[in-house]
């Protein structure tokens, strides 16, 4: 333990200790709940106030910090270590997008158009997969459109949970007599034959180069 | 991953596609659209607004022959649900639930708006009810007790602000008593204390305490509606017990969003009042504590109103605030 | 005695004719589908498939729901051995050793032990529940707020234990998790705390938002960091099946897990949540060598897997003799009790024995059919873990995503589980350990509200606390539990700072 820590100091040794940065984030926790809750009343034990725990936790919570803060100052420990920004951004964008499209989302003027998981689905795969360096395009593609449809059948059309699957608009222009399960289980079909379609093509054909996209 | 052939692959679409035109002859002009109907409600699955939409929507769909899909989107007292239903298309595909009294303190005028009624579908009381464990037989008899000795008494209710909450501190103001107010979150575990004893009261609906009325655990003092409940003939009203503005009701009805073709507004509410009025819904009903009524739009527009400025003058005379 | 026999025997009648054995199937099956699907929980399920048992019997109906129940208790288990990502607070403590076992290459033990462990624990409550579920109800109208308080302050000692480091780190993640249940409206008095005025935080954050986004999604995260700590995952199948060992070590844990969640279970309010965590808490204990917890041992997924498969089932007495609901599955099963005419209450033990002993006779049932699909799945989920890590996790990404929006129709708990994430990564990167936080975060609310409400009927009196013998017993115990965890981490601590 000792060893490790006296390395990873002599590598990086411009960066926080982690007990330091773990007990600012503690008291910068704790003021922020105080400061949210400072129009709140304490009350008494005969009728406690809402703020009453809270403040008392967000105490505690200052004084484990302090405590940390303090320990960390005496003390040479281990440093922070850096963060994958790379991952981190990829999969946030991918979760975004998620929310984003699955269902109307309106932030500020704008609205987002309902894509059901249809679209949200295959976003977050393609988004999603570039979070590791060594994501394949079509590897990823055939996943998006081969997974997504089978999550449609599953929570769509198997257990009738009420989330959208598809694009709204789809709904106005198909011709009458169409349900939704009907539209539904025409788009699934479609995403297994063109993943299917996409997977045999690159299987058929020898690789001559290392795919890195 | 899978092990098909493109032309079995082929022709499971083509099969698949072809499923897919079926009929939808059965749903008329109402709703053109190859969608489903989306029933919004405020509360969490389970409980008894939520057991009566599910049985009438089931019903429903097969009367207008189109699908009906139910959706909780519990939280924020309700407004979550009702929200986005007020913001919908007023195209018929949006419902929503709404169990009243619906009380809160936020500015809720674009709900008001975006809403309009389709039908109410029952109303029925609440129950103030009691631990067998205390030796106090009727309300006359618990008052006192109170006033005695009024350290030794709490009621429970399902939480701030809650029907069941003001009706408990409407009580104590018109009988004197000072009966502290514990608040749970739902029902489930205040019955449970109150069984025991730890709060010797609790203001509920009939549904989730009849039960326990029936065995002989909980001890039933008055109902706070204008008539009993029909299930439990026996419990006096507080009317009748000397407390004249006891008419307090719980309710559920259905809206729509505001704007919404009359035509099918008019269709749906027929159509859910016919399921009200069935023996085996009407039955239905009642043991989630509600009497069915079913009701015209106006009639259930008009209800609403009346509720809300009669729920709100006692909150604003007790001094509660909402959430 | 006769009557026990005569009712398991009226029971096994109901629970053993062909459709009732095939609708226990389906529903376990369903149960174990949406289980694994990290974030999708029983509950949304259940209440969708509830018009499909509108035209059975309710006695089926009731079997088919309660097999999705078991199902996914015992789906997420899965979940979280293999992706660490528990979706509900029973399985967060599976994750800690079973997701271990699965980066050594023992994920098919751990599995295999979950389920015999699981189906043990099944059998054991379920003749529990016929024999002492009627008695066993006056021990639940025993715990009022007062008691509930005291229990969760043994809970929380819990997390104490749970804790693999530092002890002010797992202290100040304990009570950071409290903080973050007071979140939304404060119960008592309607007023908002800590929403930053938004209408989405007014009730709070659910458990699967928090569970999903600090363990899933930072472990995605960590995952992603280096290449070979998650080849470690799919390193090697191993064995399918404990070994002769393995099973030796486990027994034990098994027993003492399956008591303490059918105790545990019978307490409405949801008493069972604190079963693994328990159990965990004891298995640490009584190791000879607690420094293995954390870091795979097989009791620590042996003892919590058991207790909260007990409580799970046990958690049906307050339902069956009271008709008292103690969390949102149960809440459902009475909405599907009443949809079928039968009034959930006192009395369904005597009119309705068909259904109260079918059901009992239907859980052995269902274990069964848990231990017959999820056996042979062991094999299939392992081999899971062989898929390149590159197409696993935008899988599991998208599955969490339509998880979590499933769960309540909002696109916001979509992004909440992203910051949370962020969240968790960022602990994980300063060495504090999400479990402690998340046990306070389930435990939090409840202590809050029943520390209130005790103190309400007391009229202010904190001897309240003392006066009651079980909820004196209940801290008496917390106090020794704490010292018990606390001592020898400060003597190691010392230790510590001498050799340094």
């Amino acid at each position: 333990m000792s060893t490790q820590a006296a390395s990873s100091c002599q590598q990086n040794g411009r960066r926080l200790q982690k007990d330091l940065a773990g007990g600012l984030l503690l008291v910068f926790l704790a003021c922020l709940a105080l400061w949210v809750n400072r129009d709140l009343p304490q009350g008494s034990l005969d009728a406690i106030g809402p703020a009453m725990l809270p403040n008392s936790l967000a105490i505690a919570v200052g004084l484990c910090g302090f405590l940390l803060l303090m320990s960390g100052s005496i003390r040479e420990g281990e440093r922070v270590e850096g963060l994958n920004v790379r991952a981190a951004i990829f999969v946030i964008l991918a979760i975004v997008a998620f929310a984003g499209t699955v269902r109307p989302m309106t932030i500020g003027p704008l609205t987002t158009p309902g894509l059901g998981i249809a679209v949200a689905g295959i976003l977050t795969i393609m988004i999603g997969g570039f979070a590791s360096p060594d994501a394949r395009l079509k590897e990823l593609i055939v996943l998006a459109l081969g997974l997504t449809p089978a999550c449609m059948l599953l929570f769509g059309d198997l257990l009738n949970l009420p989330i959208p699957t598809y694009p709204q608009y789809l709904n106005s222009i198909v011709p009458p007599g169409w349900s939704q399960k009907g539209i539904l289980r025409g788009i699934v079909a479609l995403m297994f034959v063109s993943s299917a379609a996409i997977w045999a093509l690159g299987r058929n054909r020898p690789r001559s180069h290392p795919e890195t996209e | 991953m899978l092990k098909l052939s493109r032309r079995e692959l082929l022709a499971g679409a083509i099969a698949t596609g072809a499923l897919a035109i079926n009929n939808r002859a059965l749903a008329g002009a109402e709703w053109p659209q190859a969608m489903m109907i989306k029933w919004l409600i405020g509360l969490p699955p389970g409980g008894g607004a939520d057991a009566i939409t599910r049985a009438i929507a089931d019903r429903l769909s097969k009367s207008i022959g189109q699908s009906v899909v139910i959706e909780n989107r519990a939280g924020a007292n309700q407004t979550l649900a009702t929200h986005a239903v007020a913001q919908a298309e007023p195209d018929g595909y949006s419902l929503v639930t709404f169990a009243g009294p619906t009380l809160y303190s936020r500015p809720v005028s674009e709900i008001d708006k975006g809403l309009e009624a389709v039908s109410l579908i029952g109303r029925g009381p609440m129950i103030l009810a009691g631990t067998t464990k205390r030796p106090t037989p009727d309300l006359k008899s618990l008052i006192q007790a109170a006033k005695d000795d009024p350290s030794a008494w709490s009621f429970a209710s399902p939480g701030h602000a809650t029907a069941p909450h003001i009706v408990g501190e409407l009580f104590n103001k018109r009988a004197g008593t000072k009966i502290n107010h514990v608040a749970y979150r739902g029902g489930g575990q205040s019955i449970n204390d109150a069984i025991a004893g730890h709060v010797p009261l609790i203001i509920i609906g009939p549904g989730p305490s009849k039960p326990h009325i029936d065995a002989g655990l909980l001890r039933p003092y008055a109902v706070t509606t204008k008539t009993r409940y029909s299930l439990l003939p026996d419990v006096p009203t507080f009317d009748e017990l000397g407390f004249p503005d006891f008419d307090l009701a719980q309710w559920n009805g259905v809206k729509i969003r505001s704007g919404t073709d009359r035509k099918i507004v008019d269709r749906l509410s027929l159509e859910i009042n016919r399921i009200v009025q069935t023996p085996e819904m009407k039955d239905f009903i009642l043991n989630q504590g509600l009497h069915p009524v079913g009701s015209t739009p106006e009639e259930f527009a008009a209800f609403y109103r009346a509720d809300k400025s009669k729920w709100s003058e006692i909150v604003r005379e007790l001094g509660i605030t909402l959430s | 005695m006769a009557d026990l026999f005569s009712g398991l025997t009226l029971g096994f009648s109901v629970a053993l004719t062909l459709q009732n054995i095939g609708l226990a199937f389906l529903g376990c099956l369903v149960g174990t589908l949406i289980g694994v699907l990290p974030g999708v929980g029983p509950v949304a399920t259940i209440a969708m498939l509830l018009p499909l048992t509108f035209s059975l019997d309710p006695a089926s109906a009731l079997i088919m729901l309660a097999g999705i129940y078991y199902g996914a208790q015992y789906g997420g288990s899965t979940t979280a051995i293999l992706v660490n990502m528990p979706g509900e607070a029973s399985s967060l403590v599976t994750a800690l050793d079973g997701h271990q076992m699965a980066r050594q290459g023992r994920a098919g033990v751990a599995l295999g032990i979950a389920a015999i462990g699981s189906f043990f624990a099944g059998t054991v409550a379920t003749f529990f529940i016929a024999i002492l579920g009627t008695p066993l109800t006056k021990l639940a109208l025993l715990f009022g707020p007062a008691e509930y308080f005291s229990l969760m302050v043994v809970g929380l000692v819990f997390a104490v234990v749970l804790a693999r480091g530092s002890v002010l780190k797992a202290v100040a993640m304990i009570v950071v998790g409290i903080l973050l249940s007071t979140v939304g409206l404060d119960l008592e008095t309607g007023q908002e705390r800590m929403t930053f005025g938004s209408q989405l935080l007014l009730d709070g954050i659910e458990f699967t938002v928090i569970g999903v986004g600090i363990f899933g999604i930072a472990e995605i995260l960590r995952n992603l960091e280096a290449v070979e700590t998650r080849d470690t995952v799919r390193q090697a199948i191993g064995r399918l099946i404990p070994s002769r060992s393995e099973f030796k070590q486990a027994y034990p844990s098994v027993i003492r897990g399956t008591f303490l969640g059918s105790v545990l279970g019978i307490l409405p309010g949801n008493g069972a949540v604190l079963a693994p965590f328990a159990s965990y808490t004891l298995e640490k204990k009584l190791a000879k060598n607690s420094s293995r917890f954390g870091h795979g041992a097989i009791e620590g997924v042996a003892g919590p897997e058991s207790a909260n498969n007990a409580g799970a089932q046990t958690s049906f007495i307050p339902l069956l003799t009271l008709g008292i609901p103690p969390n949102a599955v149960m809440a459902l099963m009475v909405g599907a009790m009443t949809i079928h005419g039968i009034v959930p209450g006192p009395q369904v033990m005597t009119r309705n024995p068909d259904l109260f002993w079918g059901m009992i006779a239907s859980m052995w049932v269902g274990n069964l059919m848990l231990l017959v699909i999820n056996l042979p799945l062991i094999g299939a989920w392992v081999r899971l873990l062989k898929v390149p890590y590159r197409i696993m996790f935008p899988a599991i990404l998208m599955f969490s995503c339509i998880g979590i929006y499933s769960i309540n129709s909002l696109s916001t708990d979509v992004l909440f589980i992203g910051f949370f994430g962020i969240i968790g990564y960022m602990l994980l990167k300063l060495d504090f350990e999400p479990a402690p936080m998340l046990l306070g975060f389930v435990l939090g609310r409840l202590m809050e509200e029943n520390l209130r409400r005790a103190l309400v009927i007391s009229r202010g009196s904190l001897e309240t606390f003392m006066e009651r013998p079980v909820s004196a017993a209940l801290l008496v115990a917390a106090l020794i539990l704490l010292v018990l965890a606390v001592l020898p981490s400060i003597r190691k601590g010392r230790d510590k700072v001498f050799t340094e």
